[in-house]
């Protein structure tokens, strides 16, 4: 029985090693796949800033003031939801899906449905579950995301815009600062608001071709900069977020196992204090009774001498 | 010969940024080139070589040939900024 015991536990401790094995090999992975996906977003910065310095010097001419991006004029909204193919990530995605839902509520609470395009297995069997149509869904992007993923999101975003009447487009993706802080955030790509500019001091530029075609021209080109961006941050958010998890995985499973093999060194303890009882125990039985009678005459029976 | 900072950025880098001479490229009305100082410009570019010369700092290369996808180039304050999806150096 005592045996039994100390067997099952010994098997317990061998099925958490195995798993903790797991954790630990895609703890590392996960921290070296941070350090690659941080290399990418400081590749990709400079490209979405400046982009996004073209469109605020754009902005300043009169004419381009009209303009689809800044004035929207549309009922529809388009949400892009940046999340992830796989799980064991701690609450990476559920802090994706509920900033979405968040987003999604508030629009419905103004005006008509909003289209939504999935990024991520996860974001699509998420609204999958909750009931909700998607107008598209993409995969195979969200671990390492290369620009021309973002060209296929943003032709996702194009499809929709030819539905018509779509005034206002979102991206929710999950905001790397740093290793140890990501946050979700849904931002507004358009109507695109500019920040105010200091002073009337804005410089004339030359055009060519003339605003509006430059701008016709220039808008998905600034989409996917800021979708590649969003991928590539949603990865290194994703991947912190996987290293943290399966961290306290793997601190969890050594606790875990000190928990168990202690349980399991007093079961053996107490399996062999009993042995030890049953044999003493029925040594003396024998002894007593060897005393009495014929123990003399059996000699596969050793009697041991009395404990002094 | 004065020069103008000249930057090529993509989004998987930026492949090049540093003085150079001139900048030659090709816009929807044509090829243009940018030497110091011109005049604020933004333009949608086709996909065409691009020519960077005299880069500082390389003497043997009198210039830098890149084969660049469509993109924008943005000019004010003697600086070129050249953005691209795509660009190979070609030589």
């Amino acid at each position: 029985m005592a045996a039994g015991v100390e067997r099952l536990l010994r098997r317990r401790i061998r099925s958490i090693e195995s798993t903790q094995k797991i954790t630990r090999a895609m703890e590392l992975i996960a921290a070296s796949r941070i350090v690659r996906a941080q290399q990418a977003i400081r590749a990709a910065r400079p490209y979405t800033e400046r982009m996004e310095d073209v469109v605020a010097e754009i902005a300043s001419a009169p004419e381009a003031k009209d303009h689809w991006i800044f004035a929207g004029g549309g009922q529809r909204s388009l949400v892009v939801v940046l999340g992830a193919d796989r799980g064991l990530a701690g609450a990476f995605n559920i802090n994706v899906h509920r900033a979405a839902d968040e987003l999604l509520r508030q629009i419905e609470a103004r005006g008509p449905q909003p289209a939504v395009i999935a990024v991520g297995r996860k974001v699509r069997s998420y609204f999958h579950f909750r009931g909700r149509a998607l107008a598209e869904s993409l995969e195979g992007m969200s671990d390492r995301p290369r620009f021309e993923d973002a060209q296929r999101v943003v032709e996702a975003v194009a499809r929709q815009l030819e539905g018509g009447d779509i005034g206002q487009i979102f991206l929710v993706y999950t905001h790397f600062m740093s290793m140890g802080r990501q946050r979700v955030e849904s931002r507004r790509l358009v109507p695109l608001e500019l920040p105010q500019r200091q002073g009337s001091a804005t410089t004339i530029f030359e055009f060519e071709p003339g605003p509006a075609e430059i701008l016709d021209r220039l808008l998905p080109r600034w989409l996917e900069a800021e979708v590649y961006l969003g991928l590539l941050e949603s990865a290194a958010s994703f991947f912190a977020a996987q290293q943290r998890a399966m961290k306290a995985a793997t601190d969890n499973a050594d606790d875990l196992i000190k928990t168990l093999r202690r349980q399991m060194n007093r079961a053996r303890q107490d399996a062999i204090t009993t042995e030890i009882l049953e044999i003493t125990g029925g040594a003396e039985a024998l002894r007593q009774a060897g005393l009495s009678e014929d123990a003399e005459g059996r000699p596969d029976v050793y009697v041991f001498p009395r404990a002094s | 010969m004065a020069s103008t900072q000249v930057e090529l950025v993509t989004p998987t880098g930026t492949l090049f940024s540093g003085q150079a001479e001139m900048v030659v490229c090709r816009s929807a009305d044509g090829d243009i080139a940018f030497l110091a100082n011109h005049m604020p410009y933004i333009g949608a570019l086709e996909a065409y070589p691009l020519r960077i010369v005299h880069p500082e700092g390389a003497a043997a290369a009198d210039e830098l040939r890149f084969q660049v996808g469509g993109g924008f180039v943005e000019v004010s304050n003697n600086r070129v900024i050249v953005l691209c999806d795509s660009a190979e150096p070609t030589s």
